[in-house]
């Protein structure tokens, strides 16, 4: 499964601390955490899967031996997660 | 039908009732506020009107409403009647108004740069608020909603309501302003006793006057604690701000455009102390360093 940003509808604020997701068309200002929101930083804007998402965070985070720590289910899951509040659509 | 018009900052309402000495009340309290209304065009209307037409002389009781009203909103006694017409007013800006954020918090300038402060019920909000408002070269603006303009660089807009004392703010405050620009005194209220108390003039003259927000503070008063400051960081201030709006959500991207540049640029903190000469203190040396 692939994932995108709803780069339409979806404006991304990072603040000091967290950062923020607002919805366009609801109104609604989400609060991500900084794992979701390093998710969110490194979906590539045509879309990329949870094991793609976890290549670029292993790099970029210099993480040793992701499978072994789960990162893909992870990913899948927060992804999942965001797809259902509308903020990423399936590509 | 009694009917009153009041100018509370970029606001004008309408108030009607049969309870022509409630409103005679409202009409000594906003005396020194714009007059000659009739003329213009009114925001919101709000009405205080009998629950049934024989209490209106049998155990007078008022239930209040307006453009803008609650499901679960219950009748005041008559003698509670100007407190009743406060909280109408206010709901009318919470729930009605549009052309700015509204944010429950108390907000000053000195000069045309403001604080903003922030907090819950009971937390010394509104009693900062009425401190400050009666300090030499404080200008009050609000001790209950602010308005934030929907700009790139928001403005503070004046709502200089009076300020609405309870309990131990009462005296603390008798012995700071004049008498005669203080309300009655309300008893057994369900916040306990409430007295008004008018802002001073300067506050009045220049509702029309916006100021650059400068500060953010989120006060927290227990009797006899030390005074501590800790610093907020923006998403923190993001949060408390917006979970403190009352249209935030309604306003869209221009409402989240506006109060995002406010956390990024403007410094917030949460400050206890346990005396007002504390609390005056921690203000005066945060706005030196802001």
């Amino acid at each position: 499964m692939r994932y995108r940003l709803r780069a339409d509808e979806v404006r991304i604020e990072p603040l000091a601390g967290l950062t923020l997701a607002h919805q366009r068309l609801s109104g609604e200002t989400h609060v991500l955490s900084e794992e979701t929101a390093a998710i969110l930083d490194a979906l590539p804007e045509r879309g990329g899967s949870p094991a793609e998402i976890g290549r670029i965070l292993t790099e970029r985070f210099e993480i040793v031996e992701a499978e072994d720590v789960g990162l893909t289910g992870s990913i899948e899951s927060r992804l999942e997660e965001l797809r259902a509040l509308g903020l990423v659509e399936r590509a | 039908m009694k009917r009153v018009r009041l100018r509370i900052g970029p606001a004008i309402f309408e108030l009607r009732s049969p309870f022509r000495s409630v409103l005679t009340e409202v009409e000594a309290l906003y005396r020194r506020y714009p007059q000659n209304l009739d003329g213009e065009i009114f925001d919101f209307s709000v009405t205080g009107l009998p629950v049934s037409p024989w209490r209106r002389f049998l155990r007078p009781s008022i239930m209040f409403g307006g453009d803008f009203s609650l499901a679960d909103i219950v009748p005041v006694e008559k003698r509670l009647g100007l407190l009743g017409f406060e909280m109408a007013i206010n709901l009318q800006m919470a729930l009605g108004y549009l052309r700015h954020i509204v944010v429950h918090a108390a907000s000053a300038a000195k000069d045309d740069e403001a604080i903003l402060i922030t907090g819950e019920s009971g937390s010394g909000k509104s009693t900062l608020s009425a401190l400050l408002s009666y300090q030499a070269r404080w200008r009050h603006m609000g001790d209950e909603l602010a308005l934030l303009s929907l700009e790139t660089r928001p403005l503070l807009h004046p709502y200089p309501r009076p300020i609405s004392l309870k309990n131990e703010s009462i005296p603390v405050m008798e012995s700071r302003a004049p008498e005669d620009r203080f309300g009655p005194l309300l008893t057994d209220t369900v916040k306990g006793d409430v007295r008004h108390l008018v802002p001073p003039q300067r506050a009045i003259e220049q509702m029309d006057r916006p100021a650059l927000p400068k500060l953010v503070i989120c006060p927290h008063f227990e009797a006899g604690r030390e005074p501590a400051v800790r610093r907020m960081t923006e998403s923190e201030c993001y949060v408390r701000l917006s979970t403190a709006s009352t249209n935030q959500l309604r306003l869209g991207e221009r409402g989240f455009d506006a109060m995002v540049s406010l956390v990024k640029t403007v410094p917030a903190y949460d400050i206890s102390y346990g005396s007002s000469e504390d609390a005056l203190k921690l203000v005066d040396e945060l706005w030196q360093q802001a």
